[in-house]
């Protein structure tokens, strides 16, 4: 038996706790805030601490359930113990199971709009939220706040071209990961689908990459290992790679 | 404050209705065309481009002002090529295929045209086929983005469809997005990376020697 803790996102918690329960292994699950990766930044420097605070020996090694999720990941270095990230773009991969089955999604309609039980019950005013978006609560305050700032006129322009996004965007997915009922939540991404004039589809999630997570069972085309004093970094096709940390610096 | 220095500021505070009416009282007035558009148009936009690296302007105040800005162009334009003024250059600009949003990519746009060059904005969605027709076009520069990193290898594509299409020297190319690297542009044989619009802006003057 190995000991793991997994750092794990806010939106993969029903999922995670879930595939730890029935891990043959001792894993410690830490929240972080979903959302953080809207600045890169701020997600890495979450990270890094807690990869940090962890006492040498401690773990076998720390488990990121995360993607590249906009670069986060990019620059965590493991220290004393492993890293173990599983190579997927964002949570998408994560929830849908497997990269190759994203990429489908993805090269089929780039324009989806993703929808899920943990991300939607985490989110800051409810339910009519999905992956990455702007409340329409919050639209109204920057409205406002626009107005207020630069004038109607403007306030009018800026909510179009930060509204455009969504005119690119046609389906609405809500992803089932099983176990809670989701049925409220798959409703609530309906209507906001209809709302916008997307199509609405829902898919069956899959924990196998968290379970294999978990399980301590990293084939080297699905999860990178990061040997300590390795880096991550970004490879060419936009996934994980590792490198020494001197060889980053100089 | 003289009227070209109005024009300056109204551009750079981003007021479009209000620029409109000083341009047109300016050329009344008898001050050429590409006057207006180098000390009003391209030197308020160069300002915009340094308050926002001081960190004093945000994307809001960057895309009023551009907004601004190209209010005032749209009249200044006809004129500008009846007095045969070039622009510094042409660019085809667009988000790779598959990715489908423009909202940095039109700013970097934007800021391009405040500076002095021609845009061809193909929006998003480009595929490869597009950018060598523009560039068969005319078009010596590329500028291509990429917000995901599911999007990115897109930009690798164009790149070696360019090349397969024996267009590589005819054209320089510039890429950015948020997940993209000068590491990852120097890997994939860009000719440069921009961080920001403002950026955008610099690399493409010094890559086109301009």
């Amino acid at each position: 038996m190995r000991r793991y803790l997994a750092l794990t996102c806010e939106a993969l918690t029903r999922s995670i706790h879930a595939a730890a329960a029935d891990a043959p292994h001792t894993v410690t699950v830490e929240l972080l805030r979903q959302g953080l990766h809207n600045t890169p930044k701020s997600l890495r420097a979450a990270l890094q601490e807690q990869i940090d605070a962890a006492a040498p020996g401690a773990y076998d090694a720390i488990l990121l359930a995360y993607g590249i999720c906009g670069t986060s990941t990019v620059g965590l270095v493991a220290r004393s113990i492993p890293l173990v990230i599983p190579r997927a773009h964002d949570c998408i991969t994560l929830y849908l199971g497997a990269r190759d089955r994203y990429q489908a999604e993805f090269d089929a309609h780039p324009g989806t709009y993703w929808y899920s039980l943990d991300y939607m019950e985490r989110s800051a005013d409810g339910a009519s939220v999905g992956l990455g978006a702007a409340t329409i609560g919050a639209m109204d305050e920057i409205y406002a706040e626009y107005v207020r700032k630069y004038g109607q006129d403007n306030a009018d322009y800026l909510m179009e071209v930060m509204g455009e996004w969504g005119k690119h965007y046609d389906r609405a997915v809500f992803i089932d990961m099983g176990g809670a009922d989701g049925q409220p939540y798959e409703e609530a991404a309906r209507a906001e689908a209809e709302r916008r004039g997307w199509r609405f589809e829902r898919r069956t999630g899959d924990r196998r990459l968290l379970t294999m997570l978990v399980r301590g069972e990293w084939p080297a085309d699905e999860f990178l290992v990061v040997p300590p004093g390795y880096r991550i970094r970004q490879s060419g096709g936009g996934l994980v790679d590792c490198e020494p940390v001197e060889d980053a610096e100089g | 404050m003289s009227l070209l220095a109005e024009i300056r500021q109204t551009v750079i505070d981003g007021q479009a209705k209000q620029v409109v009416p000083k341009v047109e009282q300016a050329l009344a007035e008898g001050v050429a065309p590409d006057t207006i558009l180098h000390e009003g148009l391209i030197s308020a936009m160069q300002e915009v481009g340094r308050l926002f690296e001081e960190g004093e302007y945000f994307v809001p105040e960057m895309l009023i002002a551009a907004r601004a800005m190209k209010a005032a162009l749209a009249i200044l334009q006809p004129l500008l090529v009846d007095q045969g003024v070039e622009p510094l250059g042409r660019i085809v600009i667009g988000t790779v295929k598959g990715d489908l949003h423009d909202i940095g990519k039109s700013l970097v746009a934007m800021m391009l045209e405040g500076a002095g060059f021609e845009i061809v904005d193909l929006g998003v969605d480009v595929a490869p086929e597009r950018f060598i027709d523009a560039v068969r076009n005319g078009a010596n520069v590329v500028a291509m983005s990429a917000l995901l990193t599911t999007t990115m290898p897109n930009m690798k594509t164009t790149i070696e469809a360019i090349e397969a299409a024996g267009l590589r020297g005819q054209a320089i190319i510039l890429v950015g997005g948020a997940p993209v690297t000068q590491a990852y542009a120097k890997e994939i044989g860009a000719d440069g990376y921009a961080a920001d619009a403002s950026s955008a802006v610099r690399i493409a003057r010094q890559l086109t020697g301009k």
